[in-house]
């Protein structure tokens, strides 16, 4: 990697990042889950549905912060309305009216809900729902669909290291969208199944989403019923981006807790869960509580957010754009001779080629297509927001017949192949 | 997940142990004969054959040819000489120098004192250049080498014996992975996840991989191998290029840092 790269900078401040971080960058944006060298690794501002690397190249933006930019970067309303709290003060030493706010407005909006908690990641809600679940029915085992992510901490981490095998010695799995595995696991582990944890599709790294089949989540609601079982939905990657009131109503379920997150607040750090009445006693006796998770900032901007997401009829918009931008990639890799998938719902789409397993078309295409000014991640699920208009999908497409187009002629020999 | 403690000093420990020895380390050699004349001038101008085994256990099979030297895995029964071992736990005392050891039995061969001292020769030179700092800084792209081949076969023995990685590797991608050095006609080895056990070995791998794994250069492969790298930082700077399938290099590299239990046994 050269200093004539087009992500000179971006590079260079990996280098000093790499002088005192582990890894450079880690977690979910590091370089290496991307195609390092070819991509951004450092963002410099965004602004709609657009954002700048430090090179001072400009993307439209297909990830979204991995989803929380759920308006558009830098949304002006959101923003005032956090700045407004923020001349008032965020973190003290008790809560804010915000809080109180928010958490009536999330009772209002998910149709189960009569109470909800706030944090600040997907990862600090879905362990509390687990132990909450374990408080109210006594039980020690989690039952979670193979492959599913539900957050960084030990019990359910996809990372490896540091874990001991009692981190997961209460985890167990079954397979999505197979209602006989999840029933021998329920089966197996009788009368100690606390949880099931469930997202409200499979959303996979690496491979294309999986819409639930009506008997999957059927079976899934009934059991947990029948056995007592406590059934949390994790709606954090999908949460008000499918529907405003839950991703449940959606695909027609009903749990008894759910956990939200990065669609609520715009970019502010926030996550919430929700759940049931019966719920209640178990979930004030799980210890809940961060330095920062009261701060009223975020609760200023998740309430704005919400009141947008309704007034402006967002989710319906995303779905729109998103059913343009898989039609016309669609159409855009067909004309290039080359088959192309779109999974998932609309909003959240994620792009794989039939014809290469490995995702390496995946790999050059994104590559194809930042090098036109559009982010596409090649391993994960991508976001809309609400800022992407007809033009901006339009943008895209022309940009993807250019990407596919060579894409095509790089991948030609090899066609007929899944290949490297 | 599983960390290694001392309640693996057992059995398959030692099975697995030994399997490295025959099936990882043994096999350097082949790079060492390659690449270092005066290790060509030990194993000699004339072809030989020695077998390594344990009863019920891994073995291999040490062809020296005209052109060269391979290890292959089992044993030839025209082979010159066979040392018989009668444990892993004996192979594994031998090959560590671990105190006083009785010398292996011998099945068949006039030679096989020559050939013994041969191989005792080849390997000695061979552990110069793998133990860390044992080697000069113009060794090092032989001590690549050999490292890169001797993880071929280390990662076979591991998913052959290993109770822990056993269980493990059935929730690793099926595919075909090739490590390399250098993107030119570099070092390479070949691993397939998808066979039980996998299958693997030096040179370029036998169909399009799924995943290339390729380390800039020697001095990268080693600091890899020695558990020396920040992986994430290496990636990003394109001192290690991942091309393909992404989640079967994670669990390679995952996989390779369970070695290091071993590796280190053996240091």
């Amino acid at each position: 990697m050269t200093n004539d790269s087009p992500y000179s900078e971006s590079l260079a401040w990996f280098q000093r990042a790499a002088k005192v971080v582990p890894g450079g960058i880690y977690g979910h944006t590091t370089p290496s889950n991307m195609v390092p060298g070819a991509m951004p690794y450092f963002a410099d501002r965004g602004a709609g549905c657009r954002y700048w690397d430090v090179d001072g190249r400009e993307y439209l933006d297909y990830m979204c912060g991995y989803g929380p930019i759920v308006l558009g970067h830098c949304h002006p309303e959101v923003e005032e309305a956090a700045e407004r709290q923020r001349r008032e003060g965020s973190c003290f030493n008790h809560p804010t009216k915000r809080f109180v706010e928010l958490a009536e407005r999330m009772v209002e909006l998910i149709d189960f809900a009569d109470w909800a908690v706030f944090g600040k990641n997907g990862s600090d809600m879905t362990t509390w729902a687990m132990q909450v679940a374990r408080e109210k029915t006594k039980r020690r085992k989690v039952l979670h669909v193979r492959g599913a992510y539900h957050g960084t901490h030990a019990w359910c981490t996809p990372g490896k290291g540091g874990l001991v095998k009692e981190d997961r010695a209460q985890i167990e799995t079954f397979t999505w969208n197979d209602p006989a595995s999840f029933l021998r696991a329920v089966r197996r582990w009788e009368g100690d199944v606390a949880a099931v944890f469930l997202t409200p599709y499979h959303h996979p790294l690496y491979t294309e989403s999986v819409l639930p089949s009506p008997e999957f989540l059927q079976t899934i609601e009934a059991t947990c019923r029948q056995e007592g079982i406590v059934l949390v939905l994790d709606d954090i990657r999908a949460g008000f981006r499918v529907d405003l009131g839950g991703s449940h109503r959606h695909f027609r379920f009903n749990p008894d807790i759910a956990c939200y997150c990065k669609a609520l607040a715009n970019g502010y750090a926030i996550s919430a869960a929700v759940g049931r009445a019966d719920l209640r006693v178990a979930a004030s006796r799980v210890f809940l509580t961060g330095s920062y998770w009261n701060s009223a900032v975020p609760m200023a901007a998740a309430l704005k957010t919400l009141e947008i997401l309704e007034r402006d009829q967002v989710l319906p918009h995303l779905k729109s754009m998103g059913e343009r931008l898989a039609d016309g990639l669609v159409k855009a890799g067909a004309k290039n001779g080359l088959r192309v998938v779109v999974s998932g719902p609309p909003a959240i789409p994620f792009l794989t080629f039939p014809d290469c397993r490995n995702l390496r078309w995946n790999q050059l295409f994104s590559v194809e297509m930042a090098k036109r000014g559009v982010f596409f991640h090649p391993h994960h699920n991508w976001f809309l927001c609400g800022a992407h208009q007809a033009g901006d999908i339009d943008e895209t497409i022309q940009a993807a017949e250019a990407g596919f187009a060579a894409l095509a002629e790089r991948v030609a020999p090899a066609r007929t192949a899944s290949a490297v | 997940m599983p960390i290694l403690d001392s309640q693996l000093k057992t059995a398959w420990f030692e099975r697995t142990l030994a399997a490295i020895h025959l099936l990882g380390v043994v096999p350097v050699l082949e790079v060492l004969v390659e690449r270092d004349p005066e290790a060509a001038a030990i194993a000699g101008p004339n072809p030989w054959k020695l077998g390594l085994r344990i009863p019920n256990g891994s073995a291999v099979t040490i062809h020296r040819g005209k052109h060269g030297l391979r290890v292959v895995e089992g044993v030839d029964n025209s082979a010159n000489a066979i040392l018989t071992f009668l444990t892993p736990s004996h192979l594994n005392r031998t090959f560590q120098k671990a105190g006083r050891v009785a010398p292996p039995f011998t099945l068949r061969g006039l030679f096989h004192l020559e050939l013994t001292k041969k191989f005792e020769t080849l390997m000695e030179r061979a552990e110069s250049y793998l133990k860390p700092n044992g080697s000069r800084a113009d060794q090092q792209e032989i001590r690549a080498a050999m490292l890169l081949r001797l993880t071929a076969g280390a990662v076979r023995a591991l998913t052959m014996n290993d109770e822990a990685v056993q269980d493990e590797i059935e929730h690793i991608p099926a595919g075909l992975a090739t490590l390399r050095i250098g993107s030119g006609d570099g070092p390479q080895i070949w691993i397939d996840t998808a066979s039980r056990p996998w299958r693997s070995a030096g040179g370029p791998p036998p169909e399009t991989p799924d995943v290339v794994i390729e380390f800039r250069d020697p001095s990268i492969a080693i600091a890899a191998f020695d558990d020396q790298l920040d992986a994430g930082v290496a990636v990003g700077n394109g001192d290690i290029r991942v091309e393909g399938w992404i989640p079967l290099a994670d669990a390679l590299n995952h996989l390779l840092e369970q070695l290091q239990p071993y590796l280190l046994n053996n240091a």
